[in-house]
């Protein structure tokens, strides 16, 4: 269905190619799994599948790829709308027209279907999709999960035999990205619609993947069974990292088989000694805070203390007040009601970091957070080194990868010496090594005796950096605890070695290897 | 009377209220220019969909404005204009290259009268632009447009989704602004902007993948200038004939409009062939939209008839001599909101049944 032949494409001013050599096959029917670090080449590959590369992005490109007969180098991607549909990363920033159903049939009215099969064909996917109720919305006040299904069905209803999404769930919450997969593993079973996904976040989809394809760091692609290629793969999720480390035969890929194998394993283990950490000073503390944006309210009555040396993990649905909260402990955005007490510099760093920063060097974007806050220059950029080595100063911020512009805007936060460090979900589009490296960065700010409270949707990244976690919903606190407790007490929050193991509350496969040893 | 379940096509509408807005435009009868006013906002509060109130009133409070401009102006810049002197105000006297305009100075009533006529016309076609506004969303009406300005359709779409996000976005890091403090003054616009333009261009390239990817500006087949020439100069003739119906010079501009429509339609649906695009659940044009459009038309119509046999009954110096057969006209105008389709059933818009 979709063949690359010696495939090679290199960007315009770039050193090495960004992909080499790509000698792949994908069948009809097949849900492939794309995977790799940050900025490795996932989505040059997919959009090689329907020609945007090289066609829109420009490049140079060795070698073919075809799909179903058809060559990229002659075809337009428009002209490929019908066989290869592509939602992109961010699919909000893809709507054409007002409304969910109107936005169903922009494709149709392009390829020229006429009126009454689209009209038959739009009430077909709002049901396919579950989107029904959506009809009449406008796609500006739909969730990130109904965003994403109603770009997936947008491009559906031209009846294209490939799908190509990529990360269809790294900005979702868990329940939403549920929906999600479940709506794209429907499409393959039930229609044999090709799906190619790009997915950081292995844990999530990994067991229903046919085909496994990892890209490496110098372009090279390698792909087969999941269960054979990912024994190879330096990105693999929990349940994979157990099985290896613990040394199991086969692979486990999803919670089911890790459950299988781990009966013996639990019954052998004793509980881990659970260290509850002494919360030092408080030093932030809100009390009965209000934050209303018309008549929506995003933050009720809401009281939280928070202490230096304590990294505390917000979490909850997208919409359910987090990132008011974060804004009104900052300072930035007063509340409604109720008092903010704070006995420091409070830094937050946004959910789009990207609009902080406002040069067009990294170095001339270190020099100005030095100058703005009183030091001599070269502070920023040495903590900015401490976080994420290596970064040219010369380089545009906005060419940075997502972890490095992270940890730029971090830096320029840092500078200032706060005493609580407030990040906005900060582990979108992050890989596995990318939050290892936010991790251990965020646990040194903890024992410098800073309070470190950040949202995220990855439970995974909780389970590794939580002292604390804190559930919200609708403005409220609903569950506040050690991560330990919280992150066990219920499946959507869980971690996938806390489902392997319960009912032992093991959080992570080092906890589960110090426990062995 | 059954009336047919559907909407009715915004093209209606919006000949409706543009021929409305065209009669206003022939007179300055306070009485005429009130009842247009009052059968626009009608139509709207029986017939216009949801959240078209608020779209209404703002329209209704710029006329306002411009009403009261109007005569603020004639009041302080007097014309001089003959009459009973009402009051004075202090005058200031203009240096010698101004002459002609006089500030402050004797107000008579005539001259509040004309302030009010000229105000209340101008208010009243904004009014009925606002109604059409109203009553059909103008982005529907894009949808309705001929298949050859597809694309030109879908930009002022693209441009008119373009601005909330826009403003959400500099919203954002304003708010944002507030977590880096910038000491330099030079920066500070910079620090503003430049996150802004950089969102709007990814947003803008983003989009531009998508309408790609979804099959947005495949090729067209050969290109066709006479088709261009049938068109432009027919748009040409239309803007000309208009510009002597609104100058007076009724018959010529109603031929030059009529022929011009008419080119211009052959010349759409020429090069409308040329696409390979289809429009989902088209708005059909039928009875009822000619009938609604047809009773605009009538309106002016008969201003136009009434202004050419005497040019004073519409623009009366001082009271209203607002003639029968206008009034009634106008009136006749309320007529849709009794026979015109709509997506609800029942005589009026009903308050609770809601079509979601």
């Amino acid at each position: 269905m979709i063949e690359f032949t010696d495939f090679t494409l290199t960007y315009p001013d770039a050193t090495a190619p960004t992909l080499r050599d790509v000698n792949l096959t994908i069948d009809e029917g097949v849900l492939c799994l794309v995977t790799g670090a940050t900025g490795t080449g996932k989505t040059s590959l997919l959009a090689a599948i329907n020609g945007l590369v090289p066609h829109f992005t420009g490049g140079s490109v060795s070698g073919s790829v075809v799909v179903d007969g058809r060559d990229t180098r002659d075809t337009h991607p428009a002209a490929m709308a019908d066989l290869v549909g592509y939602v992109g990363q961010d699919p909000a920033r893809g709507f054409v027209t007002e409304t969910v159903e109107y936005e169903l049939a922009y494709g149709m009215e392009q390829a020229g279907v006429d009126p009454a099969t689209m009209r038959a064909r739009v009430e077909e996917t709002l049901d396919l999709l579950g989107i029904a109720q959506l009809r009449n919305m406008s796609v500006v006040d739909l969730s990130g999960g109904e965003q994403q299904r109603v770009a997936i069905g947008s491009v559906l209803t031209v009846h294209p035999r490939i799908l190509v999404l990529d990360e269809p769930t790294s900005a979702l919450d868990p329940g939403a990205a549920e929906e999600v997969l479940a709506a794209v593993t429907r499409l393959v079973h039930d229609l044999g619609i090709t799906v190619v996904l790009a997915e950081h976040r292995l844990e999530r989809i990994v067991q229903y993947a046919d085909q496994f394809v990892v890209i490496d760091g110098d372009g090279k692609v390698t792909s087969g069974d999941p269960r054979t290629t990912i024994q190879h793969s330096a990105m693999v999720p929990p349940v994979v990292e157990l099985g290896r480390a613990v040394g199991w035969d086969t692979v486990p890929l999803s919670v089911r088989e890790g459950r299988m194998r781990a009966s013996s394993l639990r019954d052998r283990l004793e509980p881990p000694i659970s260290l509850s950490v002494i919360p030092g000073p408080t030093a932030v503390s809100a009390r009965k805070v209000s934050v209303t944006y018309g008549p929506v309210v995003a933050v009720r009555n809401l009281s939280i203390e928070l202490s230096r040396g304590e990294i505390c993990v917000v979490m909850g649905r997208n919409g359910s007040g987090k990132s008011s909260l974060f804004w009104a402990l900052q300072g930035a955005l007063i509340p409604d009601r109720g008092s903010v007490d704070r006995t420091g510099v409070v830094a937050l760093v946004p959910q789009t970091p990207g609009d902080l920063l406002f040069l067009s060097t990294v170095a001339d974007e270190c020099r100005q957070a030095d100058v703005d806050a009183d030091l001599d220059p070269g502070n920023c950029r040495a903590i900015l080194d401490e976080l994420v080595p290596g970064i040219d100063g010369a380089s545009h911020p906005g060419d940075l990868s997502e972890g490095q512009r992270l940890a730029l805007v971090l830096a320029t936060q840092l500078v200032t010496h706060p005493d609580v460090v407030l990040l906005d979900e900060p582990t979108r589009g992050l890989d596995y090594t990318a939050k290892k490296n936010l991790t251990a960065v965020l646990r040194r700010l903890a024992t410098e005796e800073r309070a470190v409270v950040l949202s995220t949707h990855d439970v995974e990244f909780a389970s590794l950096v939580a002292d604390r976690v804190v559930v919200m919903a609708e403005g409220e606190i609903i569950t506040d605890g050690p991560a330990a407790q919280v992150l066990t007490a219920t499946p959507l929050f869980a971690p996938q070695v806390a489902k392997v193991m319960a009912p032992l509350p093991f959080l992570t496969v080092s906890q589960v290897m110090e426990a062995i040893a | 009377m059954s009336r047919p379940l559907r909407r009715l096509h915004p093209g209606a509408w919006w000949l409706w209220a543009l021929f409305l807005a065209a009669a206003a435009s022939r007179t300055t009868d306070l009485l005429l220019l009130a009842l247009l006013v009052a059968v626009a906002w009608f139509m709207v509060v029986v017939r216009g969909g949801e959240g078209s109130s608020r779209v209404f009133h703002i329209y209704l409070m710029v006329g306002l404005f411009v009403l009261v401009l109007r005569v603020a102006f004639r009041i302080v810049i007097g014309g001089g204009a003959a009459g009973d002197v009402l009051f004075r105000l202090p005058e200031i006297s203009l240096p010698a290259w101004a002459v002609g305009i006089r500030l402050g100075g004797p107000v008579t009533g005539s001259e509040i009268i004309g302030g009010l006529a000229d105000g209340a016309r101008l208010a009243t076609l904004i009014v009925c632009v606002g109604a059409a506004n109203a009553l059909a969303d103008p982005r529907r009406l894009l949808r309705s447009l001929p298949l050859a300005l597809h694309s030109v359709g879908t930009a002022i779409i693209v441009a008119i989704g373009l601005v909330p996000q826009l403003i959400s976005s500099a919203l954002r890091v304003r708010r944002a602004s507030a977590l880096r403090a910038v000491k330099s003054h030079r920066l500070r616009l910079r620090r503003l902007v430049a996150p802004v333009v950089d969102d709007a261009l990814d947003r803008t390239l983003a989009l531009a993948v998508a309408m790609e990817v979804r099959g947005f500006g495949k090729p067209l087949g050969p290109n066709n200038r006479p088709v261009f020439a049938v068109t432009a100069s027919g748009l040409l003739a239309v803007a000309m004939g208009l510009f002597f119906v609104l100058d007076g010079t009724t018959a010529v501009g109603v031929a030059l409009v009529a022929g011009g429509l008419a080119a211009t339609m052959f010349g759409l649906r020429l090069a409308g062939r040329r696409r390979s695009v289809t429009v989902y659940r088209p708005e059909p044009w039928q009875t009822s939209e000619w009938a609604v459009a047809a009773i605009g038309l009538f309106v002016l119509v008969v201003v136009l008839v009434i202004g050419r046999s005497d040019p004073t009954v519409l623009h009366p110096i001082g009271m209203p001599t607002t003639p029968l057969p206008a009034t009634i006209a106008v009136l006749a105008a309320a007529l849709p909101a009794w026979f015109a389709p709509s997506e609800v059933g029942g005589p009026l818009r009903p308050t609770r049944l809601q079509t979601s």
